[in-house]
């Protein structure tokens, strides 16, 4: 098993485990650091780095390899999955549900707002 | 902060009218000013009295201290600033419901990291549970996060400022501000999921 091989195959270990494989990949992570760095990397990607990095992720500011690995954690772990879905309608809802209403009604003030704001300031001068 | 444009007329204009306490100029302010902060108002309080309220609090305190206004932001920026504040003011003065813990809502994990508890989850509640119904419950959510947490997700989500604008408004650096927010928004996630579950017909 080559560099290539191996990582495009951690995925694959993760989420289903490597069957006849796994004596080639475990032999390649024994003498390959820069392979067994990110096999462990891919490993301890738990639901709480998740979350704490949901944001960053939604925000696109993850580099290449931390988004693929919030991505392949995304894949293989549905709990993630649903708490990513919760969490982008949490935004969604609280925009439609109570900013998006104060629209199109608020180009201008209501007229009697208006005369209050502006009779409340007296004569300024 | 986005300072006044010392080439912009109308902005050069505007602050010499409000140093010299011009009526014109005053009343082009809330005219042009008035429904972008009152819509930011009724995003942090929720309540329309209360927004309207603070809203010309905000407005008289503008042109009793607009001698003081040394451009060095732009008039709409100063503004928005103050009105914020008779806003926040407002918020904590009200008499509320005692806020939840933020920690309470947040989601727990074993040792390993993993969901400690599964996360209540929903299945599409925008298209089945009515706008009214949608709006009361979330209302009723954000009354109950911490007002610092509940005023990041009112400029942030409600009002879609941007990170440096919300966090200018907060007094606090985008990276505080990005913080709290996505904490106010799991917290938020955590009050409306089980909620939203209820109300689903």
């Amino acid at each position: 098993m080559n560099c290539e091989h191996f990582r495009a195959s951690i995925e694959r270990c993760l989420r289903e485990g490597l069957g006849p494989e796994a004596a080639d990949f475990e032999a390649h992570a024994r003498d390959c650091a820069s392979c067994r760095q990110s096999y462990e990397a891919h490993r301890e990607f738990c639901c709480r780095r998740f979350v704490e990095e949901l944001d960053r992720f939604l925000e696109q500011e993850l580099d290449p390899a931390g988004r693929a690995l919030f991505e392949l954690h995304l894949r293989r772990c549905p709990p993630c999955g649903d708490y990513l879905e919760g969490y982008g309608r949490t935004i969604e809802i609280a925009h439609l549900g109570c900013g998006g209403e104060a629209g199109p009604d608020c180009r201008e003030l209501p007229e009697d707002l208006l005369r209050r704001i502006l009779g409340g300031l007296g004569d300024p001068a | 902060m986005r300072p006044a444009d010392p080439l912009d007329p109308l902005e050069q204009g505007l602050a010499e009218g409000l140093r010299s306490r011009d009526r014109a100029t005053f009343e082009l302010l809330v005219r042009r000013d008035g429904p972008v902060l009152l819509r930011m108002l009724r995003s942090l309080l929720q309540d329309e009295e209360e927004a309207r309220d603070a809203l010309q609090e905000a407005f008289l305190s503008a042109f009793q201290g607009a001698e003081g206004f040394r451009g060095e932001s732009r008039v709409s920026t100063w503004l928005r600033r103050i009105a914020f504040h008779a806003g926040l003011m407002r918020l904590r003065k009200r008499q509320r419901r005692p806020e939840r813990s933020l920690e309470e809502l947040l989601p727990r994990f074993e040792e390993d990291g993993n969901f400690a508890r599964p996360e209540p989850s929903w299945q599409d509640p925008l298209a089945r549970v009515e706008a009214r119904e949608l709006r009361r419950l979330v209302r009723a959510a954000l009354e109950e996060l911490p007002e610092d947490y509940r005023a990041a997700i009112a400029l942030r989500d409600l009002e879609q400022l941007d990170t440096r604008e919300a966090a200018s408004l907060l007094e606090i650096t985008p990276g505080a501000l990005k913080v709290r927010l996505h904490r106010a928004r799991q917290a938020l996630r955590a009050l409306l999921a089980p909620r939203i579950g209820e109300a689903l017909p």
